[in-house]
């Protein structure tokens, strides 16, 4: 692909910026955390744009990057949760000095995150790319490499065990 | 009912997960993200050349300081001489013995035949001078075999004859000498 056409396909994947950062975030559960995945998806995007071969799959691919690069940056930090017990969980860092009227939905904030964060991987990354990355059923396939049926399928599982996740902290 | 139930969660979870968004994209927003991640790129760019440099002179510099240590760990480890000798020992004794390529009469142990050493007493030095007078013999005997000179190569036994003859010859003459002694 010549330099140009190169340059012009990244111009155009710097317009789905927000949707990268959506599903780094739903990742990351953090938003500094996600700036930077946000981030190291597009250097990855950049360093390997010649392996596309049609613009109009870049979409997808760059999807299929973050979901990736997402992926290696949780196992990444669970490695280093497991031996240097010192990363905290990213739902807990949420501001604590909040405004009274905010307090009970940044409680729940905090209990949906970690619902999520207990999900299975392949319900996890499902629930993500559809809620946070607002991806259609057929592109979620096409990024997961799965049957929109099976996409459908984790992904009310996940929706629901995340449901009953909430309702059980709300109980306590 | 239950499905109710589940229908509300559902809109809770999706709201609280725009609030999530919500938030973090107000703070996404007021960063400059297209240039952060320009730097990001133009200083991964300078890494990546850095880092092929690198890789470049790693292997050579790897190697040179591996044989390095394995040389200086070599020479600290190898055991110590006994006791130390000198290079001037080794110089001294060798200065003792005589040339090969010097006569017998000029090398140093002349003065041993001058106190009457005979040569077969002197040791080490008379068998080297016997050799080297062998030696000559041997090349003046050379250039008759080089002329083209044959040598008869005798039997044992023609040997022992010739030698008879002589003996008897020798007595012949021996007895006629002492008989006309006698007359």
């Amino acid at each position: 692909m010549p330099a140009e056409d190169e340059a012009k396909l990244f111009e155009e994947m710097m317009t789905y910026q927000e949707a990268v950062f959506r599903i780094c975030l739903g990742f990351s559960r953090n938003p500094s955390d996600a700036e930077d995945l946000s981030q190291d998806v597009y250097l990855k995007a950049f360093r390997s744009i010649g392996r596309i071969h049609s613009p109009y799959a870049a979409k997808e691919w760059l999807f299929r990057v973050a979901r990736t690069t997402c992926l290696d940056h949780q196992k990444k930090r669970r490695v280093a949760r497991l031996f240097l017990h010192r990363a905290p969980e990213p739902a807990e860092g949420l501001e604590r000095t909040i405004p009274e009227a905010f307090a009970d939905t940044n409680e729940r904030l905090k209990v949906l995150k970690k619902a999520v964060g207990r999900l299975p991987k392949k319900q996890r990354e499902i629930f993500v790319l559809r809620e946070y990355g607002h991806l259609s059923y057929e592109e979620l396939a096409r990024t997961v490499g799965a049957k929109a049926g099976t996409v459908m399928s984790r992904l009310s599982r996940a929706r629901r065990a995340v449901a009953r996740f909430i309702k059980e902290a709300g109980h306590e | 009912m239950n499905k109710k139930m589940d229908d509300r969660d559902f809109d809770e979870i999706g709201r609280l997960i725009q609030y999530d968004v919500d938030k973090a994209l107000r703070v996404f927003r007021s960063g400059d993200f297209g240039k952060r991640l320009r730097a990001r790129i133009a200083a991964d760019g300078r890494a990546v050349k850095a880092k092929s440099f690198l890789r470049r002179i790693a292997v050579p510099s790897a190697t040179l300081l591996a044989v390095s240590a394995a040389l200086f760990l070599l020479n600290v480890h190898r055991s110590p001489a006994p006791w130390p000798v000198h290079p001037r020992f080794f110089e001294a004794g060798l200065s003792q013995l005589p040339s090969f390529s010097r006569s017998a009469a000029e090398s140093p142990s002349g003065p041993a035949r001058k106190v009457g050493m005979s040569e077969a007493g002197g040791g080490f030095q008379g068998a080297l001078a016997s050799a080297e007078r062998r030696k000559k013999e041997e090349e003046r005997e050379t250039p008759l075999r080089a002329e083209g000179l044959r040598v008869p190569v005798l039997s044992l036994k023609k040997k022992m004859e010739i030698l008879y003859r002589d003996k008897v010859i020798e007595r012949a003459l021996v007895i006629l000498i002492g008989k006309s002694k006698e007359a």
